[in-house]
Formats: structure tokens, C-alpha cells, sequence
């Protein structure tokens, strides 16, 4: 606690615009404003110093202004088919995942019953199964995978998967 | 009708949040609209952090290519400046630091502030002037606390989330650089 008023006062003066003060503070800060001169001065050069900061601007070179905004447009155009080409790999992703498992279990639910129904044996619709759905599914799977290698694309990105 | 809805979205979402959100879906009619409202607010932090008006208009296309860089970074939780700003500052550091490897025997002030200090360029007036050549003699970091403070309007804590400082180190800042300032411009001799 300060002793000097004075000296409180400026401490307070000097505290508000940065920590800021109390209520309390506040009332008697601004008492003490009205009875006493020196501190009310000192006041007024605290507040006018930072005045001072508000009222000193730079002028904008607009040309500048419009190249960064231009070079920042045309970034965002560059890397935003990066992140739909991204998107869109996944989702394709998720949907043939999806459709391949459930056509998987429909196709080997169809060959079970067409073996009941025609009294086949289980190796002949279970191999009906992996020469017909299964492996043309594998081929196309690393034909698609590998269609740079296998393609013969000259860039050396054989095996890109995008 | 989509319009609508995506004006709806919008209100529901506080300012930040609605950055992050264009920030993150690259939504070029937004960015340019932000690159437009900060550019002036980010050309003076910087000016006031370099001291030098080129190096800042440079730093700051370098800032918004950041920005797009690490847009995923900023999560819309806390105000949009401060993470702004501490991308600026640490490419200015890193700028700076740069310089100096390049130029090492380059004497730090070869350069008289008074002549080509971009505060006194800037300076119309008689009383722009005195501020800009008080701002001029202030070092770097009591120029920065007092723009991220007074101009910028930032709190202790998010100027020690820029500055990467304790909030006691930041308000000590505040207040030296301040009582500087009031020195010079009332042409005391006992700034320190």
C-alpha cells in the first residue's frame, strides 16, 4: 500500500491503460484527480502520450496492397484442388469399400443358395465365386493401383495411387 | 435459399470460428476479404516490430502464405489477431536473423533512424513527426507491446501469446516503453 497519495495516484494513472484498475481505485484515483494539480497533469500526459500512438498512421501503398492480395489469391486457386482431389479420394475410397463388401457378401449369399437349389458342390460355386468375382476385382484393383507402371507413363509416378 | 442458409450458419458462429471455418475450406472470396481488412493492421505491426517499411510489405505476403499453410492450426477457439500476429512475428525473427547472418559486421545502427526511419516517412505533421521520431528511438520490443496494446487493442494475454513472453514481462514492456515515449515526447531527459 502506498503512503504517498501522490505517488499512488501515479502509480494508478500509470496501471490503468495496461492492467487496468479497480472500481474503487477508479473512485479515488479520480478524488484525487480533482484536489490535486501536479497529479491531474500527470494524468494528461499519460493520456495525451497514448493519444499520441492513435493519431500516427502510415500511408498504404495500395499497389502493394492489391499484389499481396492477388499473390494470396491465386495461392488459394493453386492448393485448394489439392485438398478436393484429397477429399474426393477418400470418399470415392469409402463408397467402393463399402459397395465391394456388400457386393461380396451378396454374390457369396447368391452362390450358397443357387448350390442348395441345384445341388451343386461347395468347391464348384466357391470357385465360380473366386474366378468370377473375386479375382477380376483384385485385377482391376491393381490395374488402377499401378496404372502409371503398368500403363507405361514415362513420368516414373508407376504405382501413384492419385 | 442456400445463401440464406449459409448467412443463418454464420450468425450462429462467432467471428473466429467463422475464420477458421474459410480457413480450413480455402474459400478464396473470404480469404481475399481478410487479406484486404488486416493488411493494414499487419503492415503497421510489422513496421512498428522491423522499423523497416520494405522488409514489412514483404513479410507480410509471407504471413498470409503462412496463414494458408497453416490453416488447420487455427481452431476459432481464441480472436484471429493474436495467432496472426504470432505468425507474422516469427517470420520477422527468423527474417531478422536471417539478415544479420548475411551482413554480420553490418554495424546495427549504420542506418540514422531520423533519416530513414519509415515512423518519421510516415510523419505529415509537426506533431506526427515528434511522435515518429520518439517511436523511432523506442527498441523494437517496446514498439511492438505498445502497437499490440494501444492500436491493435489486445490484451496482456494475448500479447504474451504473440510475443511468447510472460504476461509480468509484457506489462513491464508496456510501461517502459510508455514512460519513453512520454520522455521524449515531452522532452525529458529521464526516459530510463
Amino acid at each position: 500500500m502506498q503512503s504517498n497519495p501522490h505517488a499512488k495516484a501515479q502509480e494508478l494513472i500509470d496501471r490503468a491503460p495496461v492492467e487496468g484498475i479497480s472500481p474503487q481505485e477508479q473512485t479515488w484515483l479520480d478524488t484525487h484527480l480533482t484536489a490535486c494539480a501536479e497529479c491531474s497533469e500527470y494524468a494528461a500526459t499519460a493520456e495525451r502520450t497514448i493519444a499520441a500512438l492513435g493519431k500516427f498512421a502510415f500511408e498504404l501503398d495500395h499497389d502493394a496492397a492489391f499484389r499481396v492480395q492477388a499473390n494470396v489469391r491465386r495461392r488459394v486457386v493453386e492448393i485448394r484442388p489439392a485438398a478436393w482431389e484429397a477429399r474426393n479420394f477418400w470418399l470415392v475410397n469409402g463408397a467402393a469399400i463399402l459397395l465391394t463388401a456388400g457386393g461380396s457378401m451378396a454374390v457369396w449369399e447368391a452362390g450358397e443358395w443357387a448350390s442348395r437349389a441345384w445341388s451343386l458342390p461347395a468347391w464348384a460355386w466357391q470357385t465360380a465365386f473366386v474366378m468370377g468375382w473375386a479375382v477380376p476385382s483384385m485385377m482391376l484393383c491393381i490395374l488402377l493401383l499401378f496404372r502409371g507402371l503398368l500403363l507405361g507413363n514415362q513420368d516414373g509416378k508407376g504405382g501413384s495411387v492419385l | 435459399m442456400a445463401a440464406a442458409l449459409m448467412a443463418f450458419a454464420d450468425a450462429l458462429e462467432s467471428e473466429p470460428q467463422v475464420i477458421a471455418r474459410c480457413l480450413r475450406r480455402r474459400d478464396a472470396v473470404f480469404i481475399d476479404r481478410l487479406v484486404e481488412q488486416y493488411h493494414y493492421r499487419l503492415l503497421r505491426y510489422l513496421v512498428y516490430l522491423t522499423a523497416r517499411r520494405e522488409q514489412a510489405e514483404d513479410l507480410v505476403q509471407d504471413t498470409w502464405m503462412r496463414v494458408l499453410e497453416r490453416a488447420a492450426q487455427y481452431d476459432g477457439r481464441s480472436r484471429f489477431e493474436p495467432w496472426l500476429f504470432s505468425i507474422a512475428r516469427n517470420l520477422a525473427i527468423d527474417e531478422m536473423r536471417r539478415r544479420q547472418r548475411m551482413e554480420p559486421d553490418e554495424p546495427a545502427e549504420r542506418v540514422a533512424p531520423e533519416t530513414y526511419s519509415p515512423f518519421v516517412a510516415a510523419a505529415k505533421s509537426e506533431d506526427a513527426a515528434r511522435i515518429a521520431a520518439a517511436l523511432a528511438a523506442l527498441e523494437a520490443f517496446y514498439r511492438e507491446a505498445l502497437v499490440l496494446r494501444f492500436q491493435e487493442e489486445l490484451s496482456l494475454d494475448e500479447i504474451a501469446q504473440v510475443t511468447h513472453s510472460p504476461v509480468s514481462t509484457v506489462a513491464s514492456r508496456i510501461h517502459r516503453g510508455l514512460a519513453q515515449l512520454r520522455a521524449h515526447l515531452e522532452g525529458s531527459k529521464d526516459a530510463k
